[in-house]
């Protein structure tokens, strides 16, 4: 490298430092993507699908990788059919959102494998995949919460903030709603919510909304 | 003077690797998997490719002989993420690993997470610091245990308040309070152990945000940055 060169680059490096002051934290990047997406549109040739089908052709589209588990899982994955309009296409974009929820509608859910933006995921059934500790569900936090509301079958767990109100005084009250997908912890400042991604936002929504404000005291009339 | 500086300000930042745990070999080259492969086929495969040593008892071999892979088209894994696939395979279909021999050469155990064992044929987890947990990131199905400090969580309350969405299994996935020294022992997968560490991080600053903002009075810096 010759002097001139030398130069150009210090003062390049220093008009970076100037900008950004020393200790200040980068800015931030987006974070990627919480599962591979499509790249290319999904051509339909026939009117319905097994959704064994799509899911293969999700995974020829440029999507994740997908693994099937378990029996019952396999066994509804190759019976249930999906209906399409045929001779039209899935926009790439368009085509996670039709997957997941017609893996949602049989009660099947998605657990991704590690890493952003996962290129292996598992589908299997609803009922029970909180208790199957193979891998933990995904986790968020409160920023990336639009993101999560766009997953209809991924499993996640979400921390979203709650106001200073005390969560655990909700904690009987949510117990009682009967949800079974869903899945609450209440934390100081927080609840922890687990679940299909776009639920779990929408329960940490509501208990955001139910805990905001400051703490209320009520006295009996 | 000036060149030191310029030249850290150039090099882009990097953590440190996760050093002091034992590294698997990489394959050479990408391996393929075949949508119909047994796990067993795929693990043989992997140890072929890399000369890593596994081992695996009677009854997870009958587990890994039967069960297919999931996979719905026949994939081609690169080779620097080899391990994490095959083990997030494993780990889907309920078997979990860890070192019987740590020195070189290592000798990896796969096991099912299903079988009854007595405590001297049970998988020992790798101790690790929370700083290693990159390891754990592409090591999904390991089992470890780390410790993390969160110094503004109530551990036990918070251990308690979790089990709601724990995992099931206790077998190998716990979540230990040790409350003194307001930290909690996690001990599980590698996957499980990444993200419970991130889970907790972030309910732990929530926490200090909810406390910063119950201290400070209504419209001062500080509550309004609890409140962020």
């Amino acid at each position: 490298m010759n002097v001139r060169a030398a130069f150009a680059l210090l003062v390049c490096a220093l008009a970076a430092c100037a900008t950004r002051p020393a200790g200040a934290p980068r800015p931030a990047e987006p974070a990627p993507a919480l599962l591979r997406e499509p790249t290319r549109a999904l051509v339909i040739e026939r009117r319905e699908l097994a959704l064994d089908e799509l899911l293969g052709a999700w995974t020829d589209c440029g999507g994740p990788d997908v693994v099937v588990v378990g029996t019952e899982a396999r066994t509804r994955v190759a019976a249930a059919r999906v209906e399409l309009g045929a001779g039209a296409a899935i926009a790439a974009d368009a085509l996670t959102p039709v997957v997941e929820r017609a893996l949602l509608a049989h009660e099947l859910v998605l657990r991704a494998a590690p890493g952003r933006p996962a290129a292996l995921v598992a589908v299997e059934l609803a009922a029970g995949s909180h208790a199957r500790g193979s891998l933990a569900p995904l986790t968020l936090g409160p920023e990336e919460l639009e993101r999560a509301a766009r997953h209809a079958a991924l499993l996640v767990r979400l921390v979203v903030p709650v106001g200073a109100r005390d969560p655990a005084t909700m904690r009987d009250s949510y117990l009682l709603d009967g949800r079974e997908r869903a899945h609450v912890a209440f934390a100081p400042g927080c609840v922890v919510v687990e679940g299909p991604a776009r639920e779990a936002a929408d329960v940490g929504r509501q208990l955001a909304a139910l805990l905001s404000g400051p703490p209320q005291v009520f006295t009996r009339p | 003077m000036l060149l030191l500086p310029l030249l850290t300000a150039l090099v882009p930042f990097h953590a440190p690797s996760s050093t002091g745990l034992p590294e698997l070999p990489a394959p050479k080259a990408s391996i393929t998997i075949a949508a119909d492969a047994k796990l067993i086929e795929v693990l043989g495969a992997l140890a072929d490719q890399t000369g890593q040593a596994l081992v695996v008892d009677r009854d997870t071999r009958a587990l890994l002989e039967t069960s297919e892979t999931g996979l719905l088209r026949d994939t081609k894994v690169p080779a620097e993420l080899a391990w994490t696939y095959v083990e997030s395979l494993l780990a889907f279909h309920g078997a979990i690993c860890s070192f019987e021999v740590r020195e070189a050469p290592t000798l990896v155990a796969v096991r099912s997470r299903a079988g009854q064992r007595t405590p001297a044929s049970a998988p020992v987890p790798l101790f690790a610091d929370v700083a290693q947990l990159a390891w754990f990131e592409r090591h999904p199905a390991f089992l470890g245990r780390v410790s993390l400090e969160l110094p503004n969580t109530d551990v036990r309350q918070l251990v308690n308040s979790l089990r709601a969405v724990q995992s099931q299994n206790s077998a190998y996935d716990t979540l230990i309070n040790a409350g003194q020294a307001n930290a909690i022992v996690i001990t599980g997968s590698g996957a499980q152990i990444a993200q419970t560490v991130e889970l907790l991080q972030l309910v732990d600053r929530q926490g200090k945000a909810a406390a910063g903002a119950a201290v400070a009075p209504q419209g001062t810096p500080a509550a309004a940055e609890g409140a962020k």
